[in-house]
C-alpha cells in the first residue's frame, strides 16, 4: 500500500518516493502522495534524502562514461531532444507519460486557477517569482549566452516546466510570445544540467549543486504554464487573453526573498 | 532496421551500462561485442524491446561466462568493426578515470547482481516495468529494490558528494 504504518505515524516508504520521484504512479496516488508530503515533514525530508542519494549513485556513475558516450558521433543522433551531457535515448521512458502530464496540469489549473484568466500569475509560496515585462521586451532584453539550444513545437495548450531540484543558483526565464516554435536554452553551469523535450512541457535534470539559468520562449497558444520544483508547484502562468509579450522570472533557489 | 543498425543505436548505451557493471572497460567491450553476436545469431521478436532484451542479453552475458565461449570469432571480428576507435576501451587510460572506475566498482560492490542491475538500468532511464521484465520481477517492488539498495551505499554516496563539492 502507499502509506506505511510505523506506530502511530503513516508515512511514505522509500519504496513508494523513488516511484513518485520516477513518474512512475498513477496520477490518483501520485496527487494522494503529494497531497500527503505536503503536510509531513517526515516524508519531505525522507524524499530529500532518497533524492540526495539518487543524485549522488547518478553523479557517481555519469563520471564512468565510455568515451563515446561523451562524444557522440552525428550518425548516432539521440531521438529525442534534449540538453545536457546524457543521450535523449536513455530518456524515453520521460515520453511515456504525456497524456498523464497534460491531465495532471489541467487537474491542478482546474483547482488552483480562480483569479481572472488575463495573464492571471498564481505564484505558489516558497520561490520568487518577478514579472519583468508585460508588452514591448525591453530594448536591452539580450539572451545571455547560452551554452545549449533546443527548439521544439509543443502540444496542445498546457505547457509543464518540472525542474527536478531546488538549485543553488539560477533562474528560469520565461517569455510568452508570438513565437511558433518553443526553444528552451541553458546558460551557465557546467553542462551537466539535462533538459528533456516531452510532449506538453519540459523535465530538467538539474542538481541542488547546479548555478545554471534557464531561458523559455513559449509561444502564446499555450495558455496554461505550470512551473514545478522538486515536486511543488511553485508558479502557474495562464495567458489566455494575452495581447503581448510577456516574461517572468522564477528563482530556482527556493529560497524567499526578503 | 537490420542487426548493424541495431546494435550501433544502442551499442552506446550497452557500453555504459557494461563498463559500470563490470568496472572493466576491456570486460565490457567484449560482453558488447557478444550481445551483438546474440542479436544476429538470435534475434528478438519483432515485438520484443529491442533495448531491453539486448540490456538482458548482455547482462546473461557477463554471468554466463562468455569469456570461454569461442563460437564465432568471426563476427566478434565484425561485431569489433562497428566500433568506433573511441568506443575501443584505452589502454592509456587516464589515473583519474582509473579512480572513477574504482569507485564506482567499490560503490555497486555492495550491492547484489540484481541490484546492480536495477541500479544501472535505472541510471540510463529505463522504466521501471522494462527493468522488471528484465530482471524477471513485478513493477512494483523495482522502486523499494532502488531505495534499499542506495541506503545500503549511502555512506559511501555521502563522502563522494562531500568531496565533489
Amino acid at each position: 500500500m502507499i502509506l506505511s504504518t510505523t506506530q502511530d505515524d503513516r508515512h511514505v516508504d522509500d519504496g513508494d518516493l523513488i516511484r513518485l520521484r520516477d513518474g512512475e504512479c498513477p496520477l490518483s496516488e501520485e496527487r494522494m502522495l503529494r497531497d500527503h508530503l505536503a503536510n509531513c515533514d517526515t516524508c519531505r525530508e525522507n524524499l530529500e534524502r532518497i533524492e540526495q542519494l539518487a543524485d549522488g549513485f547518478f553523479a557517481a556513475m555519469e563520471r564512468v562514461q565510455p568515451s563515446s558516450a561523451t562524444q557522440p558521433s552525428p550518425n548516432k543522433a539521440p531521438n529525442v531532444a534534449t540538453i545536457g551531457a546524457r543521450k535523449a535515448q536513455q530518456k524515453h521512458w520521460h515520453s511515456r507519460r504525456p497524456v498523464r502530464v497534460a491531465a495532471a496540469i489541467a487537474a491542478v489549473l482546474a483547482l488552483t486557477l480562480t483569479t481572472a484568466p488575463a495573464r492571471a500569475l498564481v505564484a505558489a509560496g516558497w520561490s520568487t517569482v518577478k514579472t519583468l515585462f508585460v508588452g514591448a521586451p525591453p530594448a536591452s532584453d539580450e539572451p545571455q549566452q547560452a551554452t545549449s539550444l533546443v527548439s521544439f513545437v509543443p502540444q496542445g495548450d498546457a505547457f509543464l516546466i518540472d525542474f527536478l531540484h531546488t538549485q543553488s543558483r539560477g533562474t528560469l526565464s520565461v517569455v510568452v510570445d508570438t513565437v511558433n516554435t518553443a526553444s528552451a536554452r541553458v546558460m551557465g553551469g557546467d553542462g551537466q544540467d539535462e533538459i528533456i523535450v516531452l510532449q506538453a512541457g519540459l523535465r530538467v535534470r538539474n542538481r541542488t549543486t547546479s548555478a545554471a539559468s534557464y531561458e523559455l520562449r513559449l509561444p502564446r497558444s499555450l495558455q496554461d504554464i505550470e512551473v514545478r520544483i522538486a515536486g511543488r508547484t511553485v508558479a502557474t502562468f495562464s495567458t489566455a487573453g494575452m495581447t503581448q509579450a510577456a516574461r517572468w522570472e522564477v528563482d530556482l533557489t527556493g529560497r524567499r526573498e526578503g | 532496421m537490420n542487426a548493424d543498425e541495431l546494435f550501433c543505436k544502442h551499442q552506446p548505451a550497452l557500453l555504459r551500462y557494461l563498463t559500470r557493471y563490470t568496472g572493466d572497460p576491456e570486460v565490457a567491450a567484449d560482453a558488447t561485442q557478444h550481445a551483438y553476436l546474440k542479436l544476429v545469431e538470435s534475434p528478438p521478436r519483432e515485438d520484443d524491446n529491442l533495448r531491453a532484451w539486448l540490456f538482458t542479453v548482455a547482462t546473461n552475458v557477463v554471468h554466463d561466462g562468455w569469456r570461454h565461449d569461442g563460437r564465432a570469432q568471426r563476427l566478434l571480428q565484425s561485431a569489433e568493426s562497428l566500433l568506433e576507435p573511441q568506443d575501443l576501451p584505452d589502454p592509456q587510460a587516464s589515473a583519474e578515470y582509473t579512480e572513477r572506475l574504482e569507485f564506482a566498482r567499490k560503490l555497486l560492490m555492495r550491492v547484489s547482481d540484481k541490484e546492480r542491475t536495477i541500479l544501472l538500468m535505472w541510471v540510463e532511464g529505463f522504466a521501471h516495468k522494462e527493468i522488471a521484465e528484465v530482471v524477471g520481477t513485478t513493477t512494483r517492488t523495482i522502486g523499494p529494490t532502488i531505495a534499499r539498495a542506495l541506503k545500503k551505499m549511502s555512506k559511501q554516496i555521502d563522502e563522494f558528494l562531500r568531496e565533489d563539492l
